[in-house]
């Protein structure tokens, strides 16, 4: 199953649409649209706004597509997922800067994920990305943290 | 230790419990984030919803937000504030800092890589440590502690 994600941003991502009109009808998929606006036209699409049950639909899927936003793509990673990241743009209206293609431009180049550019055709990047081994990516949250309680006790040394 | 934890809806909250949801018991921690009508026992106060988008509503927000942060800042008293951003850090980091002597240390977004912040480059004044998650941006916010990525 190929599950697409649009974050929960209240902007418009026709383009994000485009995609999902435009993937093969041999692969399931279902959307979570958010606040964009929902212009899928696909056949047996199901597209929900908002999912309780998103990190285990994360679990079933095969491929995420998603937005650029940091939440979607590290649901993805760290569930050991193929993720495809289309950054939203701000010369669209499709967020209110051009942030998200700062981190999905350096996943990407780490190989942790696939950054769709806007030319690209989506049925020849999913055969790519199926056939491409991503490298994981591994949890620094406790290193983090121990960091960050050192800073508040004011014990952390550079 | 008191802390205060607080940050907008969405990619920065879910930065922000990753910290606090495995902080030890050193801390008392109260969290406030924007309220996007989404039912969550783990934050304690809530403020309205914004966003850049509509100019005219975001400056009455801007305004209320001051005063919420100044009536959550009076009732938590606490000693330091964190916050993974983004513009909701500011109200408080300013607030605490000139009301409340708070120590306030600001958490750049993992999203950000390049580029500096609207929330740092407006709160730096009064942020007393900055942690960003990409080594490529001590450069961009100068003075900034990195020890990788909170994910």
């Amino acid at each position: 199953m190929i599950f697409v994600t649009y974050g929960t941003q209240p902007h418009n991502f026709e383009y994000l649409g485009t995609v999902v009109n435009a993937i093969d009808s041999k692969y399931q998929v279902s959307v979570q649209i958010g606040e964009s606006q929902n212009n899928i036209t696909r056949a047996a699409t199901s597209v929900a706004d908002y999912l309780d049950n998103f990190d285990q639909i994360v679990e079933q899927s095969d491929i995420i597509i998603t937005h650029g936003g940091v939440g979607s793509i590290m649901a993805g990673l760290k569930l050991g997922k193929k993720v495809i990241a289309v950054s939203r743009l701000a010369k669209y209206g499709e967020h209110v800067d051009d942030h998200q293609l700062e981190v999905t431009t350096k996943l990407a180049s780490q190989g942790h994920i696939y950054h769709l550019e806007r030319d690209q055709d989506i049925n020849n990047v999913l055969a790519e990305v199926l056939a491409t081994e991503f490298k994981p990516y591994a949890s620094n949250t406790k290193n983090f943290v121990e960091n960050i309680e050192k800073i508040l006790l004011g014990e952390y040394n550079d | 230790m008191k802390v205060l934890a607080v940050a907008s809806a969405g990619g920065h909250l879910s930065e922000l419990k990753m910290i606090t949801n495995n902080l030890s018991d050193k801390f008392e921690v109260t969290i406030i984030t924007e309220d996007k009508g989404k039912d969550d026992p783990s934050i304690d106060y809530f403020i309205p919803y914004s966003n850049r988008a509509n100019k005219l509503k975001y400056l009455f927000a801007f305004i209320n937000n001051f005063r919420l942060a100044f009536k959550h800042l009076r009732i938590v008293r606490p000693e330091k504030i964190i916050s993974t951003g983004a513009h909701t850090a500011f109200f408080y980091f300013v607030v605490g800092k000139v009301f409340f002597k708070t120590t306030n240390v600001y958490i750049e977004s993992y999203a950000k890589v390049t580029s500096e912040s609207l929330a740092y480059r407006l709160s730096k004044r009064f942020i007393d440590t900055t942690i960003v998650q990409h080594q490529e941006m001590q450069d961009v916010e100068v003075g900034s502690k990195f020890f990788g990525g909170v994910y």
